[in-house]
């Protein structure tokens, strides 16, 4: 069977501005694709051409086995979309929403309702599906954007930075929803996203897009291997060479060394490695005034692979340091 | 729209076989001008100035000009009344047809119109079911209108089933001209440019029989007042009002809007091509 996504040379210029500029990208059926980048990086650019709604300057893009230019009934017939900036109707209330979209794919006019109240309940909107989607926050349209890509229940699901502004509950839901989709349903998922935390906790491929071109690809750990490793800092009182060479004794880890305050113990895997590193500190009786794992972000695999910080702004080449990315899976990941 | 009926037929087995086989297009456009009319009757206010504006030009016209404009010209038994209430119900349903366009730009600003273009839909029902709404809200307001005019006493010569053949006349007018917004709608993507659609309508209501017949307009008046088509729709609703049953001014008014539909339904369904192909609301 093809691939889910494929793309060969895929080129989307504005005038001279070249948004994505020779992409090439294969996306294996039933597989949960990152698809990582700064601001203007070329990611909405990508997913509009993919999703029939932009048309490519050049190169070829097959989506769900369909052609994108050709064959763009079939591609929409085949995905769900959601959007970056959920288009949604203020005055429908959810569920009329839903039914809509539900008629629109081709259900029946009894079974439109149906779908409408499973996918409500599905993405947690029961007490607010009947009121109108002007009066939702960002997160409910988040979600009830989602349910609406869902109603016809596409194999090929694109979602443009789904998490972007969610708070981490609302975060949650929609990675849920990602990880279901893909066990129970097979649905091939393109998410695009800035975080490379989101990409790791949920996808099995990545490829990171700068200024229009792909600049790495492959899974989330290969990528942060080629970083670096996971940190973990320990705050604690006599720190020796003796203990660091102690630490590099526990699998995974790749080296330590002593600090300010503490000690700074490299580990592939950060949240493995740590039960074992406290263990250590325990068995020489050294009380830990506080321990963090932190991961290599986006922006170090980012400055790693093009030897300059992620920018804001790429338009004209300005390369202004963006604020880490928040952690969503908070300090210490288990 | 199905895959079929878009041209585009895949061959199944490169693709996938569990495909979503949309609504076919009369009944997505039936969908979507449900809905349309939905938001139409959930921002009731956005729907009075259409219809305040041209009954506040009927009084005032036919109380201040009444007894005056009766001298000049033969207004029949309806009088003056009867003479104007054709030219209030142009106007109101001329100008509001700038909100078939104006409900498609705020689709695109909202991003809605993107969802709407990526349901397994024809993109022609997207359009159709808009102006389906909008007709059939022209004809709500041109009944409310003339039950106005009638409750006033402008008499109905052609009786029931020409008050009919009137609003039709209007619902089909409001289609036409509807495509004029929707067409800078689509080009433009923009609020105001959209709004000012509403400036072709002045013009084109009032240098016509809209004020008097053209027997007593000035040449260049005149000479403007014969290719305009709302003299042959307003001539038309005017015979219908006054004398009865005209079939030959009812043929040209007709004939006027649908010359005029020939201008504009190519016109917007080149932007919306347009529109597609640049891509989506963006
Ligand atoms: N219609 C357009 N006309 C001109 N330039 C455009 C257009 N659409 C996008 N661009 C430009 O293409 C570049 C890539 O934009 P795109 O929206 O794909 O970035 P992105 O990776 O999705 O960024 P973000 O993370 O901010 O959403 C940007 O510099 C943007 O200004
Ligand atoms: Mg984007």
């Amino acid at each position: 069977m093809s691939d889910a996504v494929e793309t060969v040379a895929l080129r989307r210029h504005f005038g001279a501005f070249k948004a994505v500029d020779g992409v090439d990208l294969a996306v294996t059926r039933g597989e949960i694709f990152g698809f990582l980048g700064p601001n203007g990086a070329g990611k909405t650019t990508t997913v509009r051409v993919l999703t029939t709604l932009l048309g490519p300057t050049s190169g070829s893009a097959r989506v769900a086995g369909y052609d994108v230019v050709s064959q763009g009934a079939a591609v929409r017939a085949s995905i769900g979309v959601a959007l970056q900036e959920a288009g949604l109707d203020g005055l429908a209330t959810g569920r009329e929403l839903l039914r809509l979209h539900g008629r629109l794919a081709g259900l029946s006019r009894g079974d439109a309702p149906r779908r409408a109240a499973e996918l409500i309940e599905l993405v947690g909107l029961a007490e607010a599906a009947d009121r109108r989607v002007m009066t939702y926050s960002g997160g409910m349209k988040r979600r009830l954007d989602l349910a609406a890509a869902l109603v016809h229940r596409p194999t090929v699901l694109f979602l443009d930075e789904p998490t972007t502004g969610l708070d981490p509950a609302s975060r949650a839901i929609i990675w849920e929803q990602v990880r279901t989709l893909r066990s129970q349903d097979g649905v091939t998922v393109f998410l695009t996203t800035q975080y490379l935390e989101e990409a790791d906790v949920l996808a099995d491929r990545v490829a990171i897009i700068d200024r229009g071109v792909i600049v790495a690809e492959g899974s989330p750990a290969a990528l942060k291997a080629k970083v670096g490793t996971d940190v973990i800092r320990l705050e604690v009182d006599g720190a020796t060479a003796e203990l660091c060479a102690a630490f590099t004794s526990v699998p995974g880890v790749t080296g330590a060394e002593a600090a300010e305050g503490g000690v700074v113990v490299h580990a592939a895997d950060g949240g493995a490695a740590l039960p074992a590193v406290l263990g250590i500190l325990g068995g020489r009786g050294l009380a830990v005034g506080r321990a963090s794992v932190s991961s290599p972000t986006l922006d170090d695999v980012f400055l790693a692979v093009t030897g300059r910080p992620a920018g804001h702004d790429d338009t004209d080449g300005a390369a202004d340091v963006r604020a880490p990315a928040p952690h969503p899976a908070g300090g210490v990941r288990s | 729209m199905s895959v079929i009926r878009d041209g585009s037929t895949p061959p199944r087995a490169a693709g996938d076989a569990r495909l979503a086989a949309g609504l076919p297009t009369a009944a997505a456009a039936f969908e979507l001008g449900r809905r349309a009319f939905r938001n139409i009757v959930r921002v009731p206010i956005g729907n009075l100035p259409s219809l305040i504006i041209p009954l506040f030009i009927l009084a005032v016209n036919v109380g201040a000009l009444g007894a005056i404009a009766s001298r000049q010209i033969d207004v029949g038994e309806g009088g003056y009344l009867a003479f104007f209430l054709p030219t209030a119900l142009v106007l109101s349903i001329t100008n509001s047809a700038v909100s078939s366009g104006m409900g498609v730009v705020r689709d695109m600003d909202s991003g809605y119109f993107d969802k709407l273009l990526l349901a397994p839909i024809s993109r022609l029902s997207i359009l159709l079911g808009r102006l389906s709404a909008d007709g059939f809200r022209a004809s709500l307001q041109a009944t409310l209108l003339l039950t106005v005019g009638l409750i006033f006493g402008s008499g109905l010569a052609s009786g029931p089933l020409g008050f009919l053949v009137i609003v039709a006349m209007l619902a089909v007018w409001a289609l036409a001209y509807a495509g004029i917004s929707l067409a800078i709608a689509l080009r433009t993507g923009s609020i105001d440019a959209t709004q000012s659609s509403f400036l072709i309508g002045f013009p084109l209501v009032f240098l016509s029989t809209a004020t008097v017949p053209l027997e007593l307009m000035s040449p260049w008046m005149r000479a403007f007042a014969e290719v305009n088509p709302v003299t042959y729709i307003l001539n038309a609703v005017r015979s219908l009002i006054s004398d009865g049953w005209d079939v030959g001014v009812l043929l040209r008014g007709f004939a006027a809007i649908g010359a005029v539909a020939l201008i504009t339904v190519p016109l917007s369904l080149l932007a919306l091509r347009r529109r597609v192909a640049v891509g989506g609301s963006r």
